[in-house]
This record gives structure tokens, C-alpha cells and sequence, in this order.
């Protein structure tokens, strides 16, 4: 996938570069409006994750210009300003997400994932890993092509290991990725850990391959390459 | 007094033996006149005078009743006379006063209707009195000045929140980049989730801090009418799996449909908080109880078998639990958009339970 990060924090274009680029991503980063106007211009991309706040311009201009000459491109905007106001303008300009900061790299990488999906799919969208098959749109999992019922949060935590595979997955960013600033008040978890045994039992029930690990007090992975 | 050679007299004069000598007396006597047909007041002079050689008795009296009315009608024209020039110069008075404090009052009103917050804003105008002139310059000076000191206050809280997230988001990145690392083992790992923690619950406080300011700051202006009971249903659906991993009981006790005038973002945040505070602070197997009783909303949870402070409980940082979660400022942020949508929050502990109940002054609300 190519993606373009129009970021002027040199640190956070770094580690967000690293991350997408441990699953040979290609990225590219704008550090300003007039960079990443120039980019939008000649370059397709997949996906663009635009800040707002940039120097010599806003963010929020940028979309307009992406939506009219490549529609195709999925645009998510990570702000620092987490502002109401903010998000419904940038959703209404034509943004497809707002994810605001700071965010777990594994929330931004499944966010990209599940738009790119949506937006270059042909016929269905589909999710194939090995013997798993995953429908986001009708919610449904097969597993040797039988299928099995899963929760809808045992169905997001799916989707959300698969965007995250071979990766470590603290508990806390799969707390926020199933529950969002709700969670913010809460200190005991530990149902999480129930979903996740649940959702592995259930896996495991349908001969499917035990995927799933934990790393005691840290979180998950989501293992393929064994 | 009584003048003997004055007009209107009336004069008694009767021829009596030589020799008698009347001493001149004066005096008040009651005479019957026939005219006013009573007895009236009058002054009489007696005296005996000897003429051509014949001794007369002369009274001369005058009533005296004349006077007295004299007196009473000058006293009446005067107190009317007076009367009138009081009220003719109360009238002037209050006209010209009124005229001379127009610009004044309309100054007053000025200040009065003054917001902060307005976009539209209207300097005032001088006049042609040099004093209320000057005042108007003055105060035109100290609200553009209020203005401008606002909106430098609001852009802070703002760019301090940016500046707060993205060393924040740095160090959070980082930490999700390290643990990909195949070296670490398990104890750094621990080490980086701590770190990690800490910085969302950083994160958090900024964030908490910021919704008040922008309350306090009445940066959410709109105001809709959110009805109480779908927003409840709706808060509990989001908290479900809190509610259900302690086993909770959640109760409505709805008598009636409420609805509030408020930002409908600030409104969901409100519930949300307290609901949340009502399964936080419960134990397992605990109840939670909604109730709409008589335009009050009433959220009452079982907990701590202890009143809490009143007095200091929205408060901020003021913890209730030893929760590292907890940052201490939810319930504050409950009373800032409860006071600034002019709803009355109260605490009471009452058997065994926590209550909170709200009730809005839908009189009070624009």
C-alpha cells in the first residue's frame, strides 16, 4: 500500500513510518501544507493520514483538493486538537476517519486497513488468513469454509488482531480500540481478558490454528508466521 | 385690631344719664347674627362719649368670622399654590434628569448586555457630554481589551492541549515501537506498558482539564433539547460490559419522559460520567437505580456504606477511590456543565445508597 503522512512532528512521522513499514507499506512524508499539496498532485496513494494543524496552511484545506483529484484516496486525520467542531468539518469535506492524538500505532494501522479495504474492494470485502475467512460488512467468519458465531466485540477484536498480526498488542490499546474514551475511567479490565479467551475458544472449537498468544501483564499477539 | 372709624362697624349707640362714665373695654363677645343664623364671634369696643352736651353708650363690634375664613382660604391657596410648584418641579426634575442620564442608561445597558463571548461586537458611541464621553472611550478600552484577552485565552487552551498531545502521541509511539523489538524481555516490556500507562493517563488529565476550561469558557454555545431516557439507554449500552463484569442491576424507575436544554455533547458527557461513576464506585452484585420523578433526575448507586463529603466531592482532584485509573476530575466536569446549563446537582447518602439528583430551572434557561 502507498500512503502519504502529512506530519510535521519529525518524531511522530518515525515511528508511524516504522510501524506501517513493518508490512512493506510504502510511506511517504510531507512535513508541510505545500509539500504535501505538491505530492497530492502528482502521486496516487492509497491512503493519506493528514495532521491539521501544519505550517504555512491547514489540513482541513488539503482534503478538498484530495477528494477532487483522486477520489479513491482514503483520508484520516490525526489531530492533536481532538475538537468536535474539527472532526464534523473534516468528515463533512470528506475525510473517511479522525483518529485523534495520541493514538496506539496498532489503532492507526487497523484504521488504515479497514479503509483501504472499503475502498478497493471489488465484489465483496473479504479478509483471508490461512483457513479464516472474515465478511466485515455482514460480520460473519468461516473457518474451513464452516462458519462459526462469534460477539460483536469478539468479531472486532478478530478484525483488529488480523490488521495487527505478528505485532505485540498492548491490553490497553485493545481496551480503547473496543470501548473508546468510555473506557477512560476504568481500571479493572480483566472481562477483556474474558473476550479474548472466549473468542479463542471458539477458534480453537473450529480447528482453527491457535493463533492467539498472550504475554502475561503486557497483551497480545496475533501470530501467523509460527 | 378693631378700628373704631373703619367701614363694616356695626355701631350700637344709646343715650344714657349724665354722669355715667362707661370705662372703655374691649372685648370678645358671641353675637346672634341673622344672617348666618348663629352665634358668631366678634370683637366689641364699649365706651360712654359725651356729645352736645348728651352722654352716650357706644359699642362698636365687628365680626371676626371674617377673618378666619381670610386665613383659611390664604391658608388653602397657599398649600395648593405650593402643592403645585412641588410637583411642577418634581415633573421638571425627573424630565430633565432623565434627559441628562439618557446616555448614561444607555451605557449602563451596554455593560449590563455585555458578553464576553459575543461575535458581533459593538464599540459604544461618544456623545456630546465630555463626562460620559470619556466614560464610554474608557469602557470601550477595558471590553475590547476583555475581548482580546479572552480570545488569547481560548486560543491557549487550545494550543497548550496540542502542544500537551503530540509529546504525549511521541512517547506513546515510541513505546509501540519498542515492543515490536524481538530483544526485550518480559521485565522491560512491563516497564514500557507502565510508561505507557502513565502517559495515557497524562493524556487524560490534558484532555479533562481542556473540556473544563471550554465549559467555564462557554465555548458550547448551541443548546438542543436532549431527552433523557434514549440518551440513558444509550450511555448504559456503551458501559454494558462494566455493568455486567460486576454484575450489576441497573433499574429505571421513569415515571414521566425529562427533557434538558443543553449541548447535546455536553449532556451525554454528563450522564456518561455519572453513570460511570455509579458502577465505578459500586461493589459486585451492587445496584444501580434511574429514576424520573418530578422533573428530577435521580441516579442512585450502592457503594461505600459511608456518606461522601458533600462539600468537597466536585471538587477537583479530589479522589474518592485509591483507583489509579481515576484522575479525580469527573465529577467536577459534572458540576461545570450542570451549573453552566443552570442545573442543580445535589448529593445525598440515603439508605445505604448514593443519590445524585438533577432538576434544570427551565425558566432560567435561554
Amino acid at each position: 500500500m502507498k500512503i502519504l503522512l502529512v506530519e510535521d512532528e519529525i518524531e511522530m512521522q518515525k515511528s508511524i513510518t516504522h510501524y506501517l513499514g513493518l508490512e512493506k507499506n510504502i510511506v511517504e512524508v510531507a512535513n508541510d501544507f505545500n509539500s504535501a499539496y505538491e505530492k497530492i498532485q502528482v502521486y496516487e496513494y492509497d491512503c493519506v493520514l493528514l495532521d491539521i494543524t501544519l505550517p504555512n496552511g491547514n489540513g482541513l484545506d488539503l482534503i478538498k483538493t484530495i477528494k477532487n483529484s483522486r477520489p479513491k484516496t482514503g483520508i484520516i486525520i490525526i489531530s492533536a486538537k481532538n475538537s468536535f467542531d474539527d472532526k464534523i468539518d473534516g468528515l463533512n469535506l470528506g475525510a473517511d476517519d479522525y483518529l485523534p492524538k495520541p493514538f496506539y500505532l496498532p489503532e492507526l494501522n487497523a484504521r488504515i486497513k479497514a479503509l483501504i479495504r472499503r475502498n478497493n474492494f471489488d465484489g465483496v470485502d473479504v479478509i483471508i488468513i490461512n483457513e479464516m475467512a472474515l465478511y466485515p460488512d455482514e460480520r460473519k467468519v468461516l473457518i474451513h469454509t464452516l462458519p462459526i458465531t462469534l460477539t460483536s466485540k469478539e468479531f472486532d477484536l478478530l478484525v483488529y488482531f488480523i490488521a495487527n498480526k505478528n505485532r505485540v498488542i498492548q491490553k490497553n490499546a485493545l481496551v480503547e480500540h473496543l470501548w473508546g474514551d468510555s473506557a477512560d475511567q476504568f481500571d479493572n479490565f480483566d472481562f477483556i481478558y474474558n473476550h479474548v479467551k472466549n473468542l479463542r475458544k471458539k477458534l480453537l472449537a473450529a480447528n482453527c490454528n491457535d493463533y492467539i498468544q498472550s504475554i502475561y501483564g503486557i497483551g497480545y499477539t496475533f501470530k501467523t508466521e509460527l | 385690631m378693631l378700628n373704631v372709624f373703619e367701614a363694616n362697624n356695626e355701631v350700637y349707640i344709646k343715650e344714657i344719664e349724665k354722669g355715667r362714665i362707661i370705662p372703655q373695654t374691649t372685648k370678645d363677645t358671641l353675637l346672634y347674627s341673622d344672617i348666618e343664623k348663629e352665634y358668631i364671634s366678634n370683637k366689641m369696643i364699649a365706651l360712654n362719649a359725651v356729645v352736645n352736651g348728651k352722654n352716650y353708650h357706644i359699642k362698636v363690634w365687628k365680626s371676626t368670622i371674617e377673618y378666619d375664613e381670610l386665613m383659611e382660604v390664604v391658608f388653602v391657596v397657599f398649600t395648593l399654590l405650593l402643592v403645585l410648584l412641588f410637583l411642577v418641579t418634581a415633573y421638571i426634575n425627573i424630565k430633565i434628569s432623565k434627559l441628562i442620564w439618557k446616555p448614561f442608561k444607555s451605557t449602563l445597558d451596554y455593560i449590563k448586555d455585555f458578553n464576553v463571548n459575543t461575535l458581533h461586537y459593538k464599540k459604544l458611541e461618544s456623545n456630546e457630554i465630555t463626562e460620559f464621553s470619556e466614560l464610554n472611550s474608557s469602557i470601550n478600552l477595558m471590553t475590547s481589551k476583555m475581548i482580546n484577552d479572552y480570545n488569547n485565552q481560548k486560543k491557549f487552551t487550545e494550543n497548550a492541549s496540542h502542544e500537551f498531545q503530540t509529546p504525549l502521541a511521541i512517547i506513546k509511539g515510541k513505546i509501540d515501537l519498542l515492543l515490536q523489538e524481538n530483544t526485550l524481555n518480559e521485565e522491560t516490556m512491563k516497564l514500557l506498558v507502565s510508561i505507557e500507562e502513565a502517559t495515557s493517563r497524562l493524556s487524560r488529565i490534558n484532555k479533562s482539564l481542556l473540556l473544563l476550561s471550554k465549559i467555564e469558557n462557554q465555548q458550547y454555545e448551541k443548546t438542543d433539547t436532549v431527552a433523557l431516557l434514549p440518551l440513558l439507554e444509550k450511555v448504559k449500552t456503551l458501559n454494558e460490559d462494566f455493568i455486567l463484569d460486576k454484575k450489576l442491576q441497573f433499574v429505571y424507575e421513569a415515571t414521566e419522559e425529562l427533557d434538558f436544554r443543553i449541548n447535546s455533547e455536553l449532556c451525554f458527557i454528563l450522564i456518561n460520567n455519572l453513570v460511570q461513576n455509579a458502577i465505578r464506585h459500586n461493589y459486585k452484585n451492587g445496584q444501580i437505580i434511574v429514576s424520573i420523578k418530578n422533573k428530577t433526575l435521580i441516579i442512585s448507586n450502592t457503594g461505600a456504606l459511608e456518606p461522601l463529603n458533600e462539600n468537597t466531592i466536585f471538587e477537583r482532584f479530589e479522589k474518592k477511590s485509591s483507583n489509579v485509573n481515576s484522575i479525580g476530575l469527573g465529577l467536577a466536569i459534572v458540576k461545570e456543565i450542570a451549573e453552566a446549563n443552570s442545573i442543580n446537582i445535589s448529593y445525598h447518602y440515603k439508605n445505604n445508597a448514593h443519590l445524585f439528583s438533577l432538576s434544570q430551572f427551565k425558566n432560567m434557561v435561554t
